[in-house]
């Protein structure tokens, strides 16, 4: 199991050095030589001079080779920002006050914030966007998916078939336009935009319920596909025959034999979708004006803030590799098989 | 080969038929009248495509132009459809008739911005469809085929590509590249070859053992006749499937990207955009047609793809777990 532990973080880390990577010659080389953009001058403001774009470039550290700059980066990434840097940044402040400028992920363009502070701010909402989704679309896709794989053909499965079509089709932005037309502006049952803080869990809640139900039934559709095929796999093993054999119920039949086995799919694409959305959810965030990861990424893109998009970007491929991670333990667990492979 | 006629006697003497696998799956696939719809859509929405100079020059207004006449002077709205026809058709042709309303508050033409859009949708999703499964196909076979190290080294990539956050990815990569429709093809390509990658990985591990491969080789078949001529053929299914769901996805994330404002430049039409531009300001909560048209669009083109996959997975591969 130690080892089993082991091969998948050292994986992990790869992956996430080759998104470290990417970023950094995105954001690097291309951005300088594909775009003709530098950094310095971005950050310098409107109209720099010629001094004043080569101090920003000392002061960002962008007149060293790209290898150091590369090396300074994932160092700055592991162990925080260089006391070296700390000092060219912010001179003459505490740690605390210069924590607030500088961070592991660097410090934004637009806003004399690091990315870091931003990331932290912005990650609540993303959370509880993600938070309830999941319930929601959990609770509606595996009653439905169950009771399709139960009665095939039947009049109920047809139906929830229309549903995963529709559901897999209908882009979630246009989705959440059309519900945001009819549900909260011709029946003003739902709020047209915003976020409430969980310090008052009604209004968060509220504010929540619209954007959640339409990333849910997306998501429901597909899990609504996954659990009914997975459903007709097991309930045609020799052990869901055998436990009716020995006289099992049908609903101890469905739930502790068949439904158990099912489940293991299930939880692996449960978790991966879960990193992926907690990395942000960009178009029902911009959609529903939900100010969370993904909407501050669209932001800083539009804006240039280079070190923001290229922040949330790692620190959403971190989340993805650690949803991986965590994912394949609880499948271990779950079955021993996969640990001795 | 013998006429329908020829067959329909012989059907009626009551004969066997021998019927080739091919055969088989198009007579499956002519029974299955949701695909035939949806390639019927596909059908009318490339005519749709292909119409676009003509509906130029029928409304008077040019792709990406703005008309005065396409936003009303007191509200500041773009026009509603059939906005300035009202002395009917017979005032086509004229600059103030607007079939479909106008698609933004610049006033361009909503008919020929969905049939330009359509254009891009279409070419994006071909031509982005063709390089994922020419690089899905090419590796997918040297992993399967070759195995070892190649094949762990593959592999990895195809789990690498698999867990980048590709819209995220997309638009910092849209920043540092630039508006471009070779940009959004080509990113487009790079994140979706490794899921049918992996298909056709698995696809030729089971096939490179069987019989007939070992066959050949004892025959003297180099490994390029065997790939070539006798794993290819098995492979035209699954790519034909995946080659159909790839065109949904491709044209679904084309739209995605420009809704959030990144890919393509502003003089391309796309769909995508067209329901951004409904956004600001809440456009659509007075005039709803503005995304309900390219929106709709959009709806019926992914659905027809994806049921157009679904119908060929059943026609090619009835044992295969389907979905209907």
């Amino acid at each position: 199991m130690v080892r089993f532990l082991i091969r998948r973080i050292l994986g992990g880390i790869f992956v996430v050095l080759v998104v470290t990577l990417a970023v950094f010659v995105l954001f690097g080389p291309v951005l300088r030589w594909h775009s003709n953009i530098s950094p310095a001058r971005l950050y310098a403001g409107k109209n720099p001079s010629a001094e004043q774009i080569e101090r920003v470039s000392a002061l960002l550290g962008l007149d060293k080779p790209y290898y150091v700059q590369y090396g300074y980066t994932l160092k700055r990434l592991v162990l925080g920002p260089s006391q070296d840097e700390r000092e060219r940044v912010c001179p003459g402040s505490t740690a605390a006050e210069c924590d607030q400028l500088l961070g592991r992920f660097g410090s934004s363009f637009a806003k004399q914030r690091s990315v870091d502070s931003l990331i932290w701010d912005h990650f609540p909402v993303t959370l509880s966007l993600t938070f309830v989704a999941a319930i929601m679309w959990l609770l509606i896709s595996i009653p439905i998916g169950i009771i399709s794989a139960i009665r095939p053909r039947s009049l109920f499965d047809r139906v929830s078939i229309v549903f995963v079509l529709i559901g897999q089709s209908l882009p979630v932005y246009y989705f959440g336009l059309l519900a945001l037309y009819f549900l909260a502006y011709k029946l003003g049952w739902f709020p047209l935009s915003g976020y409430e803080p969980l310090s008052n869990p009604g209004q968060w809640l509220y504010h929540l319920l619209l954007p959640a139900s339409v990333l849910a039934l997306q998501f429901a559709a597909i899990y609504v596909r996954i659990t009914r095929s997975q459903m007709l796999d097991t309930l045609s093993e020799d052990y869901v025959r055998t436990a009716r054999a020995k006289g099992a119920g049908e609903t101890r039949v469905v739930i502790r034999h068949a439904f158990r086995n099912a489940m293991l799919p299930i939880v692996t694409m449960f978790g991966l979708d879960l990193g992926l959305l907690l990395g942000g959810a960009i178009l029902i965030e911009v959609t529903f004006g939900l100010q969370g990861l993904g909407w501050l990424a669209v932001q800083a893109a539009k804006r240039l803030d280079v070190p923001t998009t290229a922040g949330i970007v790692l620190f959403s491929a971190i989340i993805i590799v650690a949803a991986n991670i965590v994912v394949d333990l609880v499948n271990a667990s779950l079955d021993p098989r996969i640990r001795l492979e | 080969m013998a006429t329908v006629e020829q067959l329909e006697d012989m059907k009626t003497e009551g004969m066997v038929l021998a019927r080739t696998p091919r055969q088989l799956a198009f007579a499956r696939l002519r029974r299955d009248y949701v695909a035939l719809i949806s390639l019927a859509f596909i059908v009318l929405l490339v005519l749709f495509a292909l119409a676009g100079p003509l509906f130029e020059s029928w409304t008077g207004h040019p792709v990406n132009r703005s008309n005065s006449t396409g936003v009303d002077d007191y509200t500041l709205l773009p026009v509603g459809p059939l906005h300035g026809c009202a002395d009917g058709l017979a005032s086509v042709g004229e600059r103030a008739c607007f079939v479909l309303g106008a698609s933004n508050n610049l006033g361009y033409d909503m008919l020929v911005q969905l049939s330009f859009g359509a254009r891009t949708s279409l070419i994006i999703g071909i031509v982005a469809t063709f390089l994922t499964m020419v690089v899905a196909l090419l590796l997918g076979v040297i992993a399967g085929y070759v195995g070892g190290w190649t094949d762990t080294v593959i592999a990895r990539l195809m789990d690498v590509v698999a867990a980048f956050p590709f819209l995220l990815f997309a638009i910092a990569a849209s920043v540092a590249f630039g508006a471009s429709l070779w940009f959004v093809i080509l990113i487009i390509a790079i994140f979706s070859w490794f899921y049918p990658g992996r298909i056709f990985r698995g696809e030729v591990m089971s096939l490179r053992n069987r019989e007939f491969v070992t066959a050949a080789r004892m025959l003297g078949a180099s490994n390029t006749r065997i790939v070539l001529r006798h794993l290819m053929p098995q492979l035209i299914g699954p790519l034909t499937v995946y080659a159909s769901l790839s065109v949904a996805g491709a044209i679904a994330a084309e739209a995605a990207l420009s809704y959030l404002g990144f890919g393509l430049p502003l003089e391309i039409p796309s769909w995508g955009r067209m329901i951004s531009d409904a956004v600001p300001g809440g456009l659509y909560i007075n005039a709803p047609f503005l995304m309900v048209f390219p929106g709709t669009l959009l709806v019926l083109t992914v659905l027809a793809f994806n049921l157009l996959g679904d119908g060929l997975r059943d026609a090619l591969d009835p044992r295969g777990g389907t979905l209907l």
